[in-house]
């Protein structure tokens, strides 16, 4: 029984925290004084005007709502065909395609360290025929696509695909990603993602920067750089440096593209990055507010744009999945709602919302169907997007809209005084700076400063706990008659000389020409070489090994033997 | 009782970058005041076998967060026993199902901490796990 004591404590309880989660103090009430030195052309702006702190359009979603570009993949090409035509018949708008971790990592699907990992948190794709499978029947010119690999391989196979199906490349729609190499290997000690190879940027860099500049030139309705603030996120950063990190990620890329020849005014409008949704309502309500802020003011004080649609950010959000909890799954669908609803407050083009069984397995067809649903719920019947960006005027969001920009902009001038992004990650000062960060957060949790329902309050036993549906291709073998059918396919099918003569190709025009790899991949893809087969050639011309897990030898090599 | 130090190796096997579990399971144990060698993502089964041997290790901390956890253990554990690192305290954690835990169990994992389980829990497992080990020894 519950004491006096314990009643009477639980209905005095009060808010005790007097900080967001970036740490920045706030005050018990705000009023008019809060908000009066903030100047409303200058420091905000009207919905799709400069700055664009309300927005990048004058209707947002009056105009077009946001896309529901749920991550989905899973198990084999044809599975997952199937499971897309499903949640796009269920209301899904537009595909972000998760793979498995062998095919985002460049392995081949039969060598041992891809053992258990078969379509598993993702499709297993290897190859254009792979790519074609999974795209069979899908209205391509109508759908937008993207897909979470750094290296462009998928996207280059899909760009093929809808080709070969008499589609106009220049209207597909759809995010090119590239920005691990911003990431991995600093964030994230990992062999396959090489940024660096002695003090020099990779070859495999090189090639997604290619393909960004192909994408600029060609791909009117692609948008470039589609991730790199979730991840950041996710690594354990506060919202701040979210922002920050993203901008400095993005200045990089944008001198890299000018370098190139791309008119600034152009390439600054194919920058599309995926942020992050995390759980402080109206900290994150406001960081996307500050967030549009930053990018026009930086855009036009360091790079000089006029152009309005080059100025204004526009982004995707994904729900932190870290912030579902395994304990009392259903649970993460109220963490889901209320997140989504931060994102359409903060003028979203689309958002993610990772289903409740997030930290238990593969999401099951029930789960996705879940978080599409949270989704709707907000668009159809809540009325909240029916006025543009309603947090307008509030002295609370207003105040600290004003305060993150501030603080946004400080830590990305610190950035560039560093020398820019990449030399700030080359020198370790970004790893350093993550790992405070993680300290600081994961404390919190520890120490139950932050409340986790379910995990440090209002827990229930394990055995009492409800249990999700598991969908697991790696047991149900679902996969087997997949890799059975392409390995037969890769070593008895293709024609040899033919793939070997394209990845010579590849090879020559890397190591001996500064032509864009985008032409010898496409090429190389039609002749039925692998993702695993490209991205092993590209380690080579760096002098790395074939396959970073050391199981597989080169193809051109096994040949000349 | 001796005062050398616990010595933990940590990391994770394969093709998985999610490493902010183990990053901060890691951090823990050092401020717990044991040795920790981090290996970092992506490591290969004969790197953590030669880690163990030559560091001496007391303890293998690995986490899995997207599957594969069974068929890597499984190839892990074989290699162990032929390099007669039986004695090590192998303790697994992330994204694992419940009806996988006996199955882990089974194949030599010591402990498997799910998501959701504090840092500090961890820490006395190990310590208390350690120094029972060192005991039965002697």
């Amino acid at each position: 029984m519950v004491s006096t004591k314990e009643i009477t404590e639980m209905y005095r309880e009060k808010v005790t925290e007097n900080t967001t989660s970036s740490g920045i103090p706030v005050k018990e009430v705000y009023n008019p004084e809060d908000i009066a030195h903030i100047d409303y052309d200058k420091d905000i702006g009207s919905p799709g005007k400069y700055p664009f702190a309300r927005g990048h359009h004058p209707l947002m979603y009056r105009g077009k709502l946001w896309n529901i570009r749920n991550i989905t993949g899973l198990s084999t090409p044809k599975a997952y065909n199937e499971r897309l035509k499903y949640l796009i018949e269920q209301g899904m708008t537009a595909i972000e395609c998760e793979l498995d971790s062998p095919t985002f990592y460049g392995l081949e699907p039969d060598q041992p360290s891809a053992d258990g990992h078969l379509g598993v948190c993702g499709t297993c794709l290897h190859s254009l025929k792979d790519v074609e499978e999974m795209l069979e029947g899908l209205p391509l010119d109508g759908l937008s696509f993207s897909s979470a690999p750094s290296t462009p391989e998928l996207s280059q196979a899909y760009i093929l695909t809808a080709m070969k199906h008499g589609f106009d490349v220049g209207k597909l729609r759809g995010l090119a990603l590239i920005p691990h190499f911003y990431l991995f290997n600093t964030c994230i000690p990992d062999q396959e993602y090489i940024t660096f190879v002695n003090g020099h940027t990779s070859t495999i860099f090189r090639w997604s920067n290619d393909f960004l500049e192909y994408v600029c030139k060609n791909l009117f309705k692609w948008n470039g750089w589609y991730s790199s603030g979730y991840d950041i996120r996710e690594a354990f950063c506060d919202a701040i440096q979210e922002i920050a990190y993203t901008i400095a990620i993005r200045n990089e890329t944008l001198r890299e593209l000018v370098k190139r020849g791309v008119d600034v005014n152009v390439a600054a409008q194919r920058f599309m990055p995926v942020l992050c949704v995390n759980q402080d309502f109206f900290e994150e309500v406001a960081k996307f507010r500050a967030a549009r802020r930053v990018w026009a003011e930086t855009l036009k004080r360091d790079f000089g744009i006029t152009d309005p649609n080059a100025l204004c950010l526009r982004f995707h959000a994904n729900v932190a999945g870290s912030s579902f909890t395994r304990q009392q799954p259903l649970v993460n669908l109220m963490r889901g709602s209320l997140s989504c609803l931060a994102g359409v407050l903060g003028g979203a083009l689309g958002i993610q919302v990772p289903s409740y069984d997030e930290a238990w397995a593969t999401p099951s067809e029930d789960a996705a169907t879940l978080a599409i649903r949270t989704q709707q719920i907000i668009r159809y019947e809540s009325g909240v997007p029916r006025v543009v960006d309603p947090m307008a005027g509030s002295y609370y969001v207003e105040s600290l809209t004003n305060e993150m920009a501030q603080r946004i902009e400080a830590e990305v001038d610190k950035i560039e005084k560093l020398g820019g992004w990449l030399e700030a990650m080359r020198t370790g000062w970004v790893k350093n700076e993550l790992e405070k960060s993680q300290i600081a957060i994961q404390g919190k949790i520890e120490s139950g400063e932050k409340t986790v329902i379910g995990v440090n309050r209002f827990t229930i036993p394990p055995e009492e706990d409800f249990k999700p549906k598991r969908y697991a291709p790696d047991v149900s073998r679902e996969v087997e008659p997949y890799l059975a059918e392409y390995v037969e396919w890769r070593d008895k099918k293709r024609d040899k000389e033919k793939v070997k003569r394209a990845l010579e190709n590849l090879r020559h025009t890397a190591e001996k020409t500064n032509d864009s790899l985008v032409p010898p991949v496409f090429e190389a893809l039609e002749a039925d070489a692998t993702f695993a087969e490209i991205r092993g050639v590209l380690r080579m011309v760096d002098g790395l090994e074939y396959d970073w897990a050391g199981e597989r030898i080169s193809f051109l090599e096994v040949d000349k033997g | 009782m001796s005062n050398k130090k616990i010595k933990v190796i940590t990391g994770k096997i394969g093709t998985d970058g999610h490493y902010r579990g183990i990053e901060a399971v890691t951090r823990a144990l050092r401020d717990a005041g044991m040795e920790v060698v981090y290996l970092g993502a992506g490591r290969r089964v004969e790197e953590v076998i030669k880690a163990l041997s030559q560091e001496d290790a007391d303890v293998l901390g690995l986490s899995f967060l997207c599957g594969g956890h069974i068929q890597a253990m499984k190839r892990l554990m074989t290699r162990i026993k032929e390099e007669n690192l039986e004695h090590v305290l192998i303790l697994v954690g992330g994204i694992i199902y419940d009806d996988e835990i006996p199955e882990m169990k089974e194949l030599g994992v010591a402990e498997v901490f799910l998501p959701g389980t504090p840092l500090a829990h961890m820490v006395d497992y190990v310590s208390r796990e350690v120094e029972k080990g060192k005991k039965n020894k002697e």
